[in-house]
């Protein structure tokens, strides 16, 4: 494991887990008594927080199984057999990775970490967390349904493609510079309970337990906060301020990426919504489509619990001035 | 670990019958659309794996005579509680749905009514629906195809979503894609004597189209309350 891991310190968890419990407790108690679903807003908020980590679970499941498969089944020498490539060669291999990864944005970032942490060059890892979400085959498709009614299907899929493509490249190459251990946030108790390899098949079964469960409650609380927080904004901003910045140029690519941070839909949702902002123009709403995988409310928490400080802000500095000059270029292109 | 693994196993077993119950009551239908509805019976079962897989290695532990009784760290804590705050809402607020109040946060564009999805073929076949006539206020050409226009009648279920006056509302439905945060209202305005139903009042409303301008109007010859359907959305 070349990332740092940190002891586990076990305190009296016993009052935090009954304070919890009691909250939880209430919180139920007082939607019932109450009639909370008789506030029209706490209903919005509800169904909207509940689909959203409805929709998203089972994806992280999967990149927690995923990753816990690349723990302890993948052999070591896997890795440094990729490890030793030239990074010219395992950064547009990892990106076009995306391609055959079909799960959304939730479920690429613990298999990302896992491939730095086991040796994967952290700018091929970050290539291929930032493009699976926009390259996969069902996102494609999605969006190639999505467009086929506005005659532009082709276009969109592979400005969306290209886009996304030269983006992960991008930012793989700007971002991960540092050393694995300089760029993953650690996280209590990692590494101490299986520094040894495991060998037999049970104990190799109890690890894989052990780092499913554990990947899948980590994240899965990012997910339900960022749900929480995405479910917020679209509880109380009304969507239609958006409207009005449609026809300047660069003012409505930069109106939609900010309404895909808010939104946090996934990746195989969102051409079904970029679509209906037709007072946008094409341009803008590619810029939807690539940034909103790549960085929205849901993703910055699990960002900011996967990596080092200042990551997300990295991300963007990145990410916004390419998606902008993309979407721009594909406006050009598209009239 | 096992105190760990224990409430672990238990989180991820309510999941499991969480979307079990999603599953089998058909309640999906109001969290999710099409698209993602194998989802349900997906996490259902991966989970459910997955809360087994946890069982099985936690009672070899104990066979292999394993007592280690730590108990759990904070982050644990607060991971399995978190996980739990959704199932928490769903129980707390069970008739949770989109109405009137999510129709004004989610229109989008200038107008309450340009939020658009592609047009699907026009098929003169089949009784025209939210979506069409939402089209045909935008294209005379898929009006044309569609043949709706002035003196078409039309029969559609909905929720008020707005009072514009004495004898006009706006009735709407949803169109859901994966899931209700891409949720798109389509909305009908409604002409009609006694209307001042209430928000969020499901109608079912008969009655002829009616230009007004370049926009068509539902003038009611019937309307007449009615139970949310079991699917709420246009899908």
């Amino acid at each position: 494991m070349s990332i740092e891991t940190i002891p586990v310190r076990r305190p009296d968890t016993r009052r935090l887990t009954a304070t919890l419990l009691t909250i939880l407790v209430a919180v139920l108690l007082i939607g019932r008594v109450w009639g909370l679903e008789d506030v029209p807003a706490a209903g919005t908020f509800v169904l909207i927080f509940t689909s959203l980590v409805v929709e998203a679970l089972p994806f992280v499941l999967m990149g927690a199984l995923v990753s816990a498969i690349i723990e302890v089944y993948v052999p070591a020498s896997w890795f440094g057999r990729v490890a030793g490539l030239p990074l010219p060669v395992q950064l547009p291999a990892a990106a076009l990775g995306g391609f055959a990864f079909p799960v959304c944005e939730c479920g690429s970032v613990p298999v990302a970490r896992r491939l730095i942490a086991k040796g994967m060059h952290p700018a091929a890892g970050l290539a291929f967390m930032l493009a699976s979400p926009i390259l996969n085959p069902i996102v494609l498709a999605s969006t190639w349904v999505a467009y086929s009614g506005r005659g532009v299907a082709t276009e969109m899929v592979l400005g969306r493609a290209g886009l996304g493509l030269i983006l992960a490249l991008t930012a793989g190459w700007a971002i991960g510079t540092d050393q694995a251990r300089d760029l993953l946030r650690p996280r209590p108790g990692e590494g101490q309970e299986h520094d040894h390899a495991p060998s037999r098949p049970q104990m190799k079964f109890s690890e894989f337990t052990a780092h499913l469960a554990s990947d899948f409650f980590f994240m899965g609380r990012f997910v339900v906060l960022g749900g929480a927080i995405a479910a917020l904004m679209q509880t109380a901003i009304p969507q239609s301020i958006v409207g009005g910045l449609a026809q300047t140029p660069i003012v409505s690519a930069l109106a939609l990426m900010g309404l895909a941070f808010v939104l946090s839909l996934c990746s195989e949702a969102d051409a079904f919504v970029a679509v209906s902002f037709v007072q946008f123009p094409l341009g803008s709403q590619l810029a939807f489509l690539v940034f909103g995988p790549v960085v929205d409310a849901k993703l910055a928490l699990l960002y900011g619990a996967t990596f080092r400080r200042r990551f997300v802000l990295r991300l963007v500095a990145v990410v916004l001035p390419v998606t902008l000059a993309g979407s721009l270029w594909f406006e050009v292109v598209m009239r | 670990m096992s105190n760990t693994k224990l409430a672990r196993a238990i989180v991820l077993t309510l999941w499991s019958a969480f979307f079990a119950y999603l599953w089998i009551s058909d309640e999906m239908v109001r969290f999710l659309g099409p698209r993602t509805y194998w989802v349900v019976p997906f996490g259902c079962l991966t989970l459910g794996a997955a809360a087994l897989a946890h069982v099985i290695a936690l009672r070899r532990e104990r066979m292999a005579g394993d007592k280690t009784e730590d108990g759990m760290s904070r982050s644990d804590v607060v991971g399995i509680a978190a996980l739990l705050v959704p199932i928490v809402a769903v129980i707390a607020v069970p008739q949770a749905e989109l109405g009137a109040q999510a129709v004004s946060r989610k229109a989008t564009g200038a107008g309450a009514t340009s939020a658009l999805i592609a047009p699907p073929e026009p098929d003169a076949g089949r009784p025209p629906n939210f979506i069409d006539v939402h089209y045909a206020n935008e294209s005379a050409e898929y009006a044309t195809a569609l043949g709706i226009g002035e003196g078409t009648p039309l029969n559609l279920t909905g929720f008020v979503s707005a009072t514009n006056g004495p004898s006009e509302f706006t009735l709407t439905r949803f169109y859901v894609s994966c899931c209700a945060a891409d949720a798109i209202p389509y909305s009908v305005r409604v002409v009609g004597e006694g209307a001042g139903y209430p928000d969020n009042t499901w109608l079912q409303v008969n009655g002829v189209l009616q230009s007004e301008g370049q926009v068509l109007k539902l003038v009611a010859g019937a309307i007449e309350e009615v139970e949310p359907p079991d699917n709420p959305y246009l899908n």
